[in-house]
């Protein structure tokens, strides 16, 4: 991985000790639509805000929650390209996994091999980190389970985590109403339970449970 | 005591500002606007419409050789808003990439997929510090097999979209605010209203009246999903009904 043309990494300590590239990565991420996730008993559900840049823009043509396997799934908050090289990547490293030992990729596996590549890009040449922080809902042998990836590459395994702006608010984010209603068109929601299949539910599902809510 | 910028490189490369911005990425989207050039899409019922302007900068020139609409393939056409050399290079790509596709897989190459591939490239751009992001948004248009008629955006940064109408270039904030109202309840328009809304779009944001010779229509249609630039007679046809209307 690296550049020929630039041998030497962009990302350098300051005289502080801190890698300030990463902690950019991180204030980009910070200024990305909210997501979040629980994990339960018996299964992990993620959710994202889906706030396109125009009504003009067909919403059916864009998902945030994306399938790495079928029995984990992951959301973002940050940039959306970067994003979309890592689902590429895990993907191809959860078939290489498969390949190799013929059973479905553990979580823990697929999140260390997502977050080595993270790490990668804060190190080798010519590169910059990428602005994104992961979700990754999964459940396998060990039960469900819900880690967050950071532009680092440093992961923690979490009971309940949430992203992007308004972190604090999170908790209160699928009980807010904004700008109207929130509505099977405007969120995304992927759930992973004891058929450890990941599934995003269709806009007319989030409808049901949001009127179940209410 | 730690450095505050990323040396100052933060604007001439793709890494991180203190804000967490990408420089270069935003320098780019300067740059589209500063062709000083003003593009639309609209997705009707059953056809795509895009339109351009045509500025030939000098009488000399041979007009049939100024253009930003490019056939990728015979059924997927790219309308390149920017710099005319970096759209062209990425349109030499995209034709590889689309006849490749063809080969590999036997089926010609969605619109969806070619947009992503023109998006993830554009991505690597502003990734790695050796190649600096392309100055063009490019609009990609064709009739999906499954999904009908699609108009898909690729800009610098790497972002993709499908949209329902949308615009590029110098005008593109006006254009949007424009389209937003008349595609606001969802309007299924036909071939004819299309290409209407596009020119008319174009027209009322730049805020003049054009000759068929001052613009560019490229168009796929459900019942003949072949992409087509419209000839200057076809052009001035759709100019007179949009003018006896008014």
């Amino acid at each position: 991985m690296g550049d020929s043309q630039y041998s030497f990494s962009l990302t350098t300590f300051s005289p502080s000790g801190k890698l300030v590239q990463i902690e950019h990565a991180l204030t980009a991420v910070g200024s990305g639509q909210t997501s979040l996730g629980i994990k339960a008993a018996n299964g992990v559900v993620i959710a994202t805000e889906k706030k396109l840049p125009s009504i003009l823009v067909d919403e059916t043509s864009v998902q945030k929650i994306q399938c790495l396997t079928p029995n984990i799934g992951v959301v973002y908050s940050g940039m959306g390209p970067d994003f979309r090289v890592l689902v590429r990547k895990s993907r191809k490293q959860a078939e290489q996994y498969h390949r190799l030992y013929k059973e479905p990729i553990p979580v823990t596996q697929l999140v260390r091999e997502t977050a080595a590549v993270m790490q990668e890009f804060t190190q080798s040449g010519g590169v910059r980190p990428f602005g994104v922080s992961l979700l990754v809902a999964g459940y396998d042998d060990n039960g469900p389970q819900l880690y967050q990836v950071d532009p680092s590459g440093s992961y923690f395994s979490w009971k309940a985590s949430a992203m992007g702006k308004n972190v604090s608010n999170a908790k209160t984010f699928l009980e807010k109403r904004f700008e109207g209603q929130i509505s099977g068109k405007n969120i995304e929601i992927g759930i992973i339970g004891t058929d450890k299949k990941f599934r995003v539910l269709t806009p007319a599902e989030i409808d049901d449970y949001l009127a179940e809510v209410e | 005591m730690s450095r505050g910028s990323g040396g100052g490189y933060d604007r001439h490369i793709t890494i991180f500002s203190p804000e967490g911005r990408l420089f270069q990425v935003e320098y780019a989207f300067k740059a589209v606007k500063a062709a000083g050039i003003t593009s639309i899409g609209v997705r009707g019922k059953d056809s795509v419409c895009v339109v351009t302007q045509k500025k030939v900068p000098d009488k000399l020139l041979d007009q049939t050789s100024v253009t930003h609409l490019f056939p990728i393939t015979k059924f997927l056409g790219l309308l390149a808003t920017g710099m005319t050399a970096d759209a062209r290079t990425l349109v030499q790509q995209a034709r590889n990439e689309a006849a490749d596709f063809r080969f590999k897989y036997g089926y010609e190459m969605p619109v969806d997929v070619l947009s992503k591939w023109i998006a993830d490239k554009s991505q690597v751009y502003t990734q790695h510090a050796y190649m600096r992001p392309l100055g063009v948004v490019a609009m990609v248009l064709g009739i999906d097999e499954e999904k009908g008629p699609q108009l898909y955006k690729c800009d610098p940064a790497g972002h993709f979209y499908g949209h329902k109408a949308t615009s590029a270039g110098s005008k593109e904030q006006e254009a949007i605010n424009f389209l937003e109202k008349k595609m606001k309840n969802d309007p299924a328009f036909t071939y004819e209203e299309t290409v209407q809304a596009a020119i008319s779009a174009l027209q009322s944001v730049l805020q003049e009246d054009f000759k068929a010779t001052e613009i560019e229509v490229g168009v796929v249609k459900a019942d003949n999903p072949v992409f087509r630039v419209l000839s200057t007679e076809e052009i001035d046809e759709h100019l007179t009904a949009i003018s006896e209307r008014d």
